[in-house]
């Protein structure tokens, strides 16, 4: 590994640096005028914004991708993924009942670090700080209380009618679920193929080392916004 | 939980986390400056028109009757005919209206005007804003259960202007919605043959 051609490497982080910009989204305009003119239960519509919203939403699937780099069978993928649906139920469901008015730019800067995060622990960096990999199950659960409050902060910022609320909220929580099928499908082929490539360690440096810099640049991106600049 | 990951050296890792964590600064900051960079009335097709100006001529999108395409319309001396009474006119169904409203959004608020509109009416409008604003000026049926919906124009900027004849009875309306971190003040005119101008509740 000390033999990796840097140049080459910091070359391949090129493009997805250049995607960076597009990164940070909210539901988008055309959604928000269609919420806008809908009332009552719309269960079909929010079912479709959320599905969007998760595979449109590169932060969340940057972050699905740093969860499951390493994770090589079955069980671990479908238990990760349940314990990051669990952890974003929880809030999107509670933020949008409770109507929690948290700072969506200061989730937004959160769900960054959760990529950045992501990326600096499959490389191992907190396993050479601290001895010891924090569980991934835990940390998951944890970053996808973030990612649930930054869905219930979006979902609240295009104005969610009253009037069917709870049938709205369980449509976009649906679909979410199955946005996060399909990103974790797509996810799961990509790292099949790094894998069969015989390239996985070098391939694993450069795409964790990305996850690191699509992170930072997210965090930088939403804490700016926060910050008023 | 997870396979055991590679073994990477301090300086391998080392290097990737800097140059990750430098590069990701660079490229955030990028963005923040790109972002203030934004001037809205250069941006898009919009352009500010303040009231009382006259409409650069790439802005109309109609033509002037023109007696030279109107050949065929000539009586036997070479007279002009006039054309089929009520080609080019929609009777008004409502009476003349015309409205002035101040519309304080707040910082990441939202807010909506809709004019109610019998099927052919038509409006005028203008609004100009005090900074820049995203808006989305749209139609639907009164009891729209169906999520159909019509999109005149939409954007962010700081100014907009235009006409509208009703295709369908509802609801015409302007959304506006200030992703800024401070109040926007939007002065918004309407005159036509509307029922009534409203604000709705977001």
């Amino acid at each position: 590994m000390n033999r990796l051609p840097h140049r080459f490497m910091l070359l391949l982080m090129a493009p997805v640096a250049v995607a960076v910009p597009a990164l940070a989204h909210d539901v988008s305009a055309t959604d928000a005028a269609r919420i806008v003119g809908a009332s009552g239960p719309q269960f079909a519509l929010y079912v479709e914004l959320g599905a969007k919203h998760m595979i449109t939403g590169l932060d969340h699937v940057l972050f699905l991708l740093g969860v499951m780099f390493y994770a090589d069978r079955m069980r671990t993928v479908l238990t990760l993924a349940s314990l990051f649906a669990a952890g974003h139920t929880i809030t999107l469901l509670t933020g949008v009942v409770w109507a929690l008015d948290v700072h969506p730019y200061l989730v937004d800067a959160i769900i960054g670090l959760s990529v950045a995060y992501k990326g600096f622990d499959n490389l191992g960096g907190f396993e050479r700080i601290l001895g010891h990999r924090p569980s991934a199950g835990l940390v998951v659960f944890v970053f996808g209380l973030f990612h649930g409050l930054g869905l219930a902060t979006k979902i609240q910022d295009v104005g969610l009618p009253e009037q069917g609320l709870i049938t709205n909220l369980i449509g976009f929580n649906v679909g979410v679920e199955l946005g996060q099928i399909g990103a974790l499908t797509g996810i799961l082929v990509v790292l099949a193929l790094i894998r069969r490539a015989g390239q996985a360690v070098r391939l694993g440096l450069i795409v964790n080392t990305a996850l690191i810099t699509a992170g930072v640049a997210l965090f930088i991106d939403q804490f700016g916004r926060f910050m008023g600049y | 939980m997870t396979m055991p990951l590679p073994r990477l050296s301090n300086a391998t890792l080392l290097f990737a986390t800097l140059s990750a964590i430098t590069l990701g600064v660079l490229i955030g900051s990028a963005v923040i400056k790109k972002r203030n960079d934004f001037k809205p009335a250069e941006r898009g097709r919009l352009v500010d028109v303040p009231v009382g100006t006259t409409m650069p001529d790439q802005l109309l999108t109609f033509r002037l009757f023109d007696g030279a395409t109107a050949a065929p319309n000539q009586d036997g001396d070479g007279n002009p005919l006039p054309s089929a009474a009520g080609e080019n006119i929609v009777r008004a169904t409502a009476p003349l209206k015309q409205d002035v409203v101040t519309i304080d959004v707040p910082a990441r608020g939202q807010l909506e005007y809709k004019a109610i509109m019998q099927r052919g009416a038509s409006l005028v409008y203008h609004w100009r804003a005090d900074g820049p604003i995203y808006f989305d000026f749209h139609a639907h049926t009164d009891d729209n259960t169906s999520g159909f919906y019509t999109r005149y124009a939409n954007g962010e900027s700081i100014a907009d202007g235009g006409s509208i004849v009703a295709a369908y009875a509802g609801q015409h309306g302007w959304y506006f919605e200030n992703a800024g971190r401070s109040g926007v003040t939007v002065t918004l005119t309407v005159a036509g043959f509307y029922d009534e101008l409203i604000p709705v509740e977001l």
